[in-house]
């Protein structure tokens, strides 16, 4: 209900009341008038009333009923039997009354035949009534009908809104935690940022979406350095290929890292961005930098952490959508790689090889999340990233790179198995 | 000039419409003419049972002459009689039965306007329908002015008016819309008449600031002030309030004022604070957003007047023509036929306070200009030198009663019918 703009000295009231009949009409669709509802009465009749055998002119028929048979109506007293015109007569039948009374009982007679006028009149009389009864529900059914018809379609609608409000919202929520991520890491990544983030969308969609059914459920992020330093043993038993592919598409979340608008931080699904991305890669074609699939990048969301496994020692997802929905997984807990291992090193050099032809982007795909702790000294060569800043969660310095860093040399593949050997 | 106001009840402290209305009369005629007033000593008009006594008693410096009753009313004979002449073809002597039936019959207050009509030069007989104005005016037509407070109700197709309305000197109408219908139910637009209605007491300052504190009322209110009773609409008035309450607006309160024979639902934000004193009731319009009035049948409301006397906008039912009508040409309040429109409405008129004070505005005005009781009085008092200018012009007497077979025979429509063909609608011309 809107508020209403009224000069002091121009209140129309009938313009008003055409306002709030128009609102009013809006609000529930058609609106009818008495004899258009008459009118559907008389057609909906048909729909609600024939599978029951009762016919749409049910009302018109018994409107036109046939008309009482003659002397239907009838006034029966104690004094009718005996009644006569002529005075003479009923002066002899009261005077004999007695003596019928010993024939017989005419009491007896006179009170049922009564009770049939009574009865009689009283059926005449409620007649009426029952038409306008029946009228009226015919009426109010029509009524009905229409308003449930006119809800269904507000709710419809109302649906509809909500789900665009829905959509709306996620996009929004996606654009403030981007802004919020930039104030973090400065404006001068913007730029790449944009063509690196459907890699590392991709891997976060990943890692939400991909955990096998009846996996663990997630756990909180961990810092780095704790989770990195009992698992450094299984390193050597990872080829440098297959860690370079594990450490980027496992990237360990941090809080404080910037969402990428892969994950909806509320559903936890893809986001409005990451599904107009992968659009757009689509568009773009399977083959062109930055559309593959392998390509990994650090997952800074917790909440894609939480359901990406990336930090934890258990079953996690690999790589890429194929991986994500193949049950092929790396197993830490396993000596050495498993049959998965396989894939996963060969994803790995896939990923890889990505990784060089878009090495700009991956590389700011990369660094750009606030994570030192995805950032080891052997992998980064820059001095910005290295520090002990690496192991814990400031921020600062060493998670900006400067501007004349060359990010290629701080995603070398060879840098791959230290990180790799410092999550496992 | 020597005026009788003959009304069925009379006293400061009977709050019927047309009693009210007939005492303001005779309170503001009575400063410019010698004034006295002709009733009956029934207080209750259920019963018209003899409660006040007999005799002459002055009020507020009115005399006021009292007259018995001869028969109370007789509820289920009444019933049965109206149901007879409503519903069902009947006679002229059915519709008198009826007549007799409602009451107040009191042949000593005929006798005493019969008795005395030179003495008074003018009788003025309020509301048609009853026993008293009937026989009255028809017992000095050629003096009598009738102020119909005539409703749009089944009793205005009885056939025995007719003759009444054309035979009296002068029509005092309270609305266009009552005008409208007895013109064309009794072809009146011979009879001098002149819409008039009634002005109220309206204090200068209403205090909302003292109703509040009195009541403890702080939150935003819409007010009913009336008889609480489902012939006013107040069966409806609830459920209309409790839905937009529940669905709409949670935090408008609705304080009902006045006696109720209505059970009022059991709501947190209805308020019922019974009959108050005028003050405190204009003190409550004042502080209200707004006046509903649920009636269907109104011949003037008063209490919509009074609300805009003092810059209220009322609220009311789209249903009763003359409402209608009055709140259209006012431009001061709103109406509703529906409880969609109810709800539309009432949120327009308290949430927007631009317009609840345009509409207040105007009804300030539209009292100012046509209610106000210097207005009244003059209409009074301009249509009484008219007839004494007139009083020797030659008129047709008053059609008189059918004899006794023509009496009796049972032609006549249900009074329903022809009430229900009078053409409904507000007047806006």
């Amino acid at each position: 209900m809107s508020d209403f703009t009224i000069r002091a000295d121009a209140v129309d009231v009938e313009q008003i009341m055409r306002q709030i009949r128009g609102r009013i009409r809006d609000k529930r669709g058609v609106d009818y008038t008495e004899e258009q509802i008459r009118e559907l009465a008389a057609a909906k009749l048909e729909r609600f009333l024939d599978p029951t055998g009762v016919r749409s002119d049910l009302l018109e028929q018994f409107r036109t009923r046939p008309s009482l048979p003659p002397g239907f109506l009838y006034q029966f007293e104690d004094t009718t039997l005996f009644d006569s015109d002529k005075p003479i007569v009923r002066f002899f039948r009261k005077l004999l009354h007695p003596f019928l009374k010993l024939l017989f009982n005419p009491n007896v007679l006179s009170t049922t035949l009564h009770k049939q006028a009574a009865f009689n009149q009283y059926v005449h009389a409620h007649q009426p009534l029952q038409f306008e009864l029946l009228h009226n529900l015919v009426l109010e059914l029509t009524r009905a009908s229409i308003e449930v018809k006119n809800l269904k379609m507000r709710l419809e609608s109302v649906q509809s809104r909500l789900e665009f409000n829905e959509r709306r919202a996620r996009a929004l929520e996606a654009v403030v935690q981007y802004k919020a991520d930039a104030r973090v890491r400065g404006d001068r990544r913007d730029d790449s940022r944009r063509d690196q983030q459907p890699r590392g969308e991709h891997t976060r969609g990943q890692g939400s979406q991909g955990r096998p059914p009846g996996a663990p459920p997630p756990r909180p992020p961990q810092p780095p350095a704790q989770v990195r330093a009992p698992q450094a043993p299984q390193g050597p038993q990872v080829t440098p290929q297959a860690a370079a592919a594990a450490v980027a598409f496992e990237e360990p979340a941090t809080p404080g890292t910037e969402p990428q608008g892969g994950i909806d931080p509320i559903t936890g699904g893809d986001s409005l961005r990451t599904r107009r991305r992968r659009r757009r890669r689509g568009r773009r074609g399977p083959g062109e930098s930055g559309a593959g699939e392998g390509e990994v990048r650090a997952n800074p969301d917790p909440v894609d952490d939480e359901g990406g496994d990336n930090l934890a020692p258990q079953p996690s997802t690999a790589d890429s959508a194929d991986v994500a929905s193949s049950p092929r997984t790396w197993n830490p807990g396993a000596p050495g790689l498993s049959t998965d291992a396989t894939t996963s090193v060969q994803l790995g050099a896939e990923s890889e090889a990505r990784l060089k032809m878009g090495s700009t982007s991956d590389a700011e795909g990369d660094n750009r999340a606030p994570q030192p702790s995805t950032e080891p000294a052997a992998v980064t060569g820059s001095p910005s990233t290295s520090g002990p800043a690496s192991a814990g969660l400031s921020e600062g310095p060493t998670h900006d790179v400067p501007p004349g860093v060359d990010s290629e040399s701080r995603q070398r593949p060879d840098a791959t198995p230290d990180r790799d050997d410092e999550r496992q | 000039v020597k005026l009788a106001v003959v009304v069925q009840r009379y006293g400061a402290d009977i709050n019927g419409g047309a009693e009210q209305h007939a005492r303001y009369v005779a309170e503001r005629l009575a400063r410019h003419h010698d004034v006295e007033v002709l009733t009956t000593r029934a207080r209750d008009y259920v019963t018209w049972a003899d409660e006040l006594p007999a005799g002459v008693e002055e009020i507020h410096g009115v005399p006021v002459r009292r007259f018995p009753v001869a028969h109370q009313r007789d509820v289920t004979l009444f019933a049965r009689r109206q149901e007879a002449v409503f519903d069902r073809v009947h006679s002229i002597q059915d519709e008198l039965a009826w007549l007799d039936a409602e009451g107040p019959t009191s042949p000593a207050l005929l006798r005493h306007v019969r008795n005395s009509r030179a003495v008074y030069d003018w009788f003025i007989f309020f509301s048609y329908r009853y026993w008293h104005a009937f026989h009255g005016s028809r017992a000095v037509p050629d003096r009598a002015l009738l102020v119909p407070t005539a409703e749009r109700d089944p009793a205005i197709g009885l056939a025995v008016f007719g003759p009444v309305f054309r035979g009296v000197r002068a029509l005092m109408y309270n609305s266009h819309e009552e005008r409208a219908m007895i013109q064309h139910v009794a072809q009146t637009s011979e009879v001098p008449g002149v819409v008039v209605g009634i002005g109220s007491e309206v204090p200068d300052e209403p205090s909302a600031e003292r109703f509040r504190q009195q009541f403890g009322i702080t939150a935003p209110f819409a007010v009913y002030v009336g008889r609480i009773d489902a012939n006013k609409g107040c069966a409806e008035l609830f459920d209309y309030f409790e839905r937009y309450s529940r669905t709409v607006r949670a935090e408008l309160h609705l304080v009902l004022v006045g006696k109720t024979i209505l059970p009022i639902p059991k709501h947190p934000r209805i308020h019922h604070l019974g009959f108050l004193a005028d003050e405190q009731k204009f003190d409550a319009m004042a502080a209200a957003d707004v006046l509903l009035m649920p009636s269907y049948f109104e011949s003037l409301s008063m209490v919509a007047l009074e609300a805009w006397a003092i810059g209220k906008p009322v609220l009311a039912n789209g249903k009763c023509d003359v409402l209608k009508g009055q709140v259209i040409r006012s431009g001061a309040g709103l109406y509703y036929e529906n409880y969609p429109e109810f709800a539309e409405a009432l949120h327009a008129i308290t949430s927007a306070r631009a317009l609840r004070r345009s509409l207040g505005e105007n009804g300030r005005t539209f009292f100012r200009t046509h209610y106000d009781w210097p207005v009244i009085e003059r209409k009074y008092l301009d249509m009484l030198d008219r007839l004494e200018r007139d009083r020797d012009t030659p008129r047709a007497p008053m059609d008189p009663l059918p004899g006794f077979f023509a009496r009796r025979r049972r032609t006549l429509p249900a009074a329903a019918d022809v009430a229900a063909s009078v053409p409904a609608g507000a007047v806006l011309a």
